[in-house]
């Protein structure tokens, strides 16, 4: 069939570089299923056999051990972007899986899928999962695809193996509904072949943006203040799932009533799915350790600021290829749980900071208060926090057209702020799984339930969801700030020079120092006394004369 | 007469001593004689003379007038210390329950507050005396915050030692000297903080320090041990003597005791003035999402071992080290001080010459 045939060029053409969009979604009452029809071609990498219009089995490849299996897949293309998969796939869970009870439920919303297409390239140009309760749909009014859950990925965690960037054109997209109720225009070819001509292909910008910047790697600067014994260090590896000080040397207190506060700054590489991050920690030891701490983040803000000035010296520079951010993206601030809410040094901190740095309050080692206790903590802080004046890192408001659940977790991150944390690298056996906690007589606190801290929080927020915010607010926000202040104290001091330096009417230079003076005065006395020397000759020879 | 019993470090009423040949037991002796007994310095007593009963009479003369015991805590605000007053004491004796609303402000400097109670049980009355010290450590900058506390102890010193040179002294002169002064250390997990050491080092001389860590449901029984450890070596370092301080161990029995004591302090404390119900008996205790800290329970903090040690066993004990060697400390220094006369103070009337 010359239709069939023409399709399958224009399959063909579609899975090179610029790619097909693919869209899987969860949903177990699919469509019907259509044994018979079009087949993927392992060795080709194409479909074959497809008709258009018309489900299609399709098998794909699942990688992800634990979560349920991919069985079949239906293809279907959409006629405005001839290339465009959409995919069904019918959750098929195997015995195993369904024991574990990971069925999606209605209210479970993400599902994290670990998918790869088998194809020619091992992964897919860009996938996108839609949630299971939240089908996309067409909204023929305002011509937009809605409640397309494609960031509900970013709840996905560490097991999702896709890679995800925002889609510009998923919104544009028609739903099948809108293809069952016009199928005449999938099977007229000519359509196709003037949609092909309307196809630019910019749409495929973020996929290039995405592979250049994993190739070159991210890197992000965390800083983390607190006084001694609040569990930073702790949270920190246990944020990051490795051993940044391994041989540390706690100072007891006699060598700690001398010692400043001095910032050390550790750097580690990580690697995740081929995402590289260079990570620096920077660490204040002795901050707020002191008997007298009058002005202890002076070294931080000092530190911060040299940062910046690093930065700003190379940027104005004339190598600016190799440019190395150290600027510090997000301060975590660790607060005490033992007092009533801010102290006096919490708050001239974070006033000092505020402007330099997104500054991030926790509440360290949650595990000694009681829930009601963390609440009301919570709450306290919040009010202090406003009342002072303080402008901690906001969370940035999600979009309109997100998922409703993407919306409800966002909201529940911003009621939670501050994060009441505890931090733990060592793992101990919780009802029957290996956990990491800490183990008490009276129970086992397990960092990674929600119920027990905000661990999980602040680590979607910092890493998953973030990351990228805070980098971004560092170097849009706080560095121009204090590149626009350094510039400016620079023109007013180069004002005030050059104004010494004008013509103006018989002032004479600022104030020449003092050997130049003593060299004039010795001038001046040598000159005078040539002349009366002079005017004394000339006496003389006047009387000779006469 | 040979000199009977040890000399006296204690204030024990003084017992005549015994005539060596006492003949047999006098007929008002409602209890049968026991035969020959040995008095500690081996004059044989031939019957039973009733000396033991001193301790009943005491006993019921301490009943009728009551006694009073005065406790300072001191540390950081928000480590607990009302509630563990409140949980020691098993009613709400501490400042914030006496009617003073809870301070939301961190005053700029130290403050002394003191309330008092009267507690009684079993027949005994006490009056108990909690002073607290809101502020201190709370500041950015925390030099000297100890001298307000240090003031104030002498202050008490300085009224106990006015009444007492008067030539007509009261018959009971109230005693408001801190008999113990509870330091309570900020469980960080690492080691004493400067301002820790500081303090105790200023204060041991004047009064009688128990270090507590408080709010020890932060650590697990790992991290306290090693904690402790850290704690008690700083300590030694740092020449601190904390109550049952080794110098004024009287005996070996007293240091023996005192030994498995000192072992275990500073003592980990939780606080808790709630009950919950756990295994069917109600206990006081914290509840987290993951359990019940049971505030008594043994194996869960050391809040009994504290109470048995403060209340049970040594309560007299911090009122006597305090008034022979604390108290009598500062008299020698003040008396020397002043080369031997008793000053004039500006409301007093009196002269008294020494």
């Amino acid at each position: 069939m010359t239709a069939s045939s023409s399709m399958m060029t224009s399959l063909g053409q579609a899975w090179d570089q610029t790619g097909p969009r693919l869209v899987l979604d969860w949903s177990q009452s699919g469509p019907d299923w259509d044994q018979s029809g079009p087949d993927w071609d392992q060795s080709s990498g194409s479909l074959v056999n497809c008709m258009p219009g018309v489900k299609t089995p399709l098998t794909v490849d699942r990688s992800d051990a634990d979560s349920t299996r991919a069985h079949s897949a239906v293809c279907r293309t959409t006629p405005t972007h001839p290339g465009d998969l959409v995919i069904w796939l019918r959750v098929q869970m195997t015995a195993s899986s369904r024991s574990k009870s990971r069925a999606p439920r209605a209210g479970n919303p993400s599902r994290v899928i670990d998918v790869s297409i088998s194809d020619q390239r091992s992964k897919p140009s860009r996938v996108l999962i839609s949630s299971f309760r939240s089908r996309a749909s067409w909204n023929a009014s305002s011509q937009r695809m809605e409640r397309f859950g494609c960031k509900t990925l970013v709840h996905a965690g560490r097991r999702s193996g896709l890679t995800y960037f925002p889609s510009p054109l998923s919104s544009r997209w028609p739903a099948d509904e809108v293809l069952r109720s016009t199928p005449h225009t999938v099977e007229n070819p000519e359509v196709l072949q003037k949609a092909d001509r309307d196809y630019v292909g910019f749409a495929t910008l973020p996929n290039q943006v995405h592979r250049k910047s994993v190739k070159k790697g991210f890197d992000f600067t965390l800083m983390v203040a607190g006084e001694s014994g609040l569990g930073k260090s702790t949270l920190v590896n246990s944020l990051f799932l490795t051993d940044l000080h391994k041989d540390r040397k706690l100072l007891n207190a006699e060598e700690r009533i001398s010692q400043t506060v001095e910032i050390s700054s550790l750097t580690v590489d990580i690697e995740e799915k081929g995402v590289k991050l260079k990570l620096t920690i920077v660490d204040t030891p002795g901050f707020g350790d002191a008997v007298n701490n009058t002005e202890c983040w002076r070294p931080v803000t000092d530190y911060i600021d040299q940062q910046y000035e690093h930065y700003f010296r190379d940027e104005s520079g004339l190598n600016r290829k190799n440019i190395q951010d150290n600027r510090v993206h997000c301060c975590l601030y660790f607060i005490p749980p033992f007092g009533h809410g801010l102290r006096p040094v919490d708050t001239e901190f974070m006033k000092a900071l505020q402007q330099k740095v997104n500054v991030v309050p926790l509440i360290a080692k949650a595990d000694c208060l009681t829930p009601g206790e963390v609440k009301k903590l919570k709450e306290r802080l919040r009010e202090e926090i406003d009342k002072c004046g303080i402008k901690t890192y906001q969370f940035p408001d999600c979009d309109e057209d997100e998922d409703e659940d993407f919306k409800r977790q966002d909201k529940e991150l911003k009621e939670s702020s501050p994060f009441a944390v505890i931090g733990s690298n060592t793992v101990v056996e919780a009802r029957g799984q290996r956990v990491r906690g800490r183990l008490y007589p009276w129970g086992i606190v397990e960092v990674e339930n929600p119920a027990h801290c905000d661990f999980v929080k602040l680590r979607t927020m910092l890493i998953r969801t973030h990351m990228h915010d805070l980098k971004d607010l560092t170097s849009d926000f706080h560095y121009e700030n204090y590149r626009a202040q350094c510039i400016h104290t620079m023109t007013s001091k180069m004002d005030a020079d050059k104004r010494a330096e004008s013509p103006a009417p018989v002032l004479p230079l600022a104030t020449p120092d003092e050997e130049t003076e003593k060299l004039i005065k010795r001038k001046d006395d040598e000159l005078r006394r040539m002349q009366q020397m002079l005017q004394k000759m000339q006496q003389q020879m006047h009387e000779q004369d006469l | 007469m040979s000199d009977v019993g040890p000399p006296e470090v204690r204030p024990k009423p003084v017992v005549p001593a015994k005539p060596p040949n006492v003949g047999a037991p006098s007929p008002s002796n409602p209890f049968p004689p026991q035969g020959s007994h040995r008095s500690s310095s081996g004059s044989i007593l031939l019957g039973y003379i009733g000396i033991d009963t001193i301790i009943e009479q005491m006993r019921k003369k301490t009943m009728k007038t009551g006694f009073d015991f005065n406790i300072m805590v001191v540390g950081n605000s928000g480590l607990g210390k009302s509630t563990l007053v409140n949980t020691l004491f098993k009613s709400q004796v501490s400042r914030r329950s006496a009617g003073w609303a809870r301070d939301d402000k961190i005053p700029k400097t130290v403050e002394i507050k003191a309330v008092s109670h009267v507690l009684e049980e079993g027949g005994v009355k006490m009056k108990l005396t909690v002073v607290d010290t809101p502020g201190f450590g709370d500041l950015i900058n925390n030099d000297n915050c100890w001298e307000p506390i240090s003031k104030y102890i002498n202050e008490q010193y300085e009224k106990f030692l006015k009444e007492e040179v008067n030539i007509t002294r009261k018959k009971r002169i109230p005693d408001t000297r801190v008999h113990c002064c509870i330091y309570f250390i900020t469980p960080t997990g690492h080691s004493l903080r400067p301002l820790d050491v500081e303090f105790m080092k200023r204060l041991s001389h004047s009064v009688n320090i128990i270090p507590v860590i408080a709010k020890s449901d932060t650590m697990t029984i790992e991290e306290r041990l090693e904690f402790k450890q850290r704690v008690r070596k700083e300590l030694e370092m740092g020449g601190i003597e904390f109550y049952p301080q080794k110098e004024f161990d009287e005996d070996m029995e007293d240091k023996s005791d005192n030994d498995k004591i000192r072992e275990a302090m500073p003592f980990a404390v939780v606080g808790s003035d709630k009950e919950y119900q756990v295994n069917g008996k109600r206990v006081l205790g914290r509840r987290t999402a993951w359990g019940i800290v049971e505030v008594e329970n043994p194996n869960h903090c050391e809040f009994a071992l504290l109470r048995d040690f403060l209340i049970r066993s040594h309560l007299q004990d911090l009122k006597e080290v305090t008034h022979n060697i604390h108290y009598e400390t500062y008299r020698a220094k003040r008396l020397n001080a002043n080369g031997g006369l008793h000053p004039i103070s500006s409301n007093d009337t009196q002269e008294s010459n020494l």
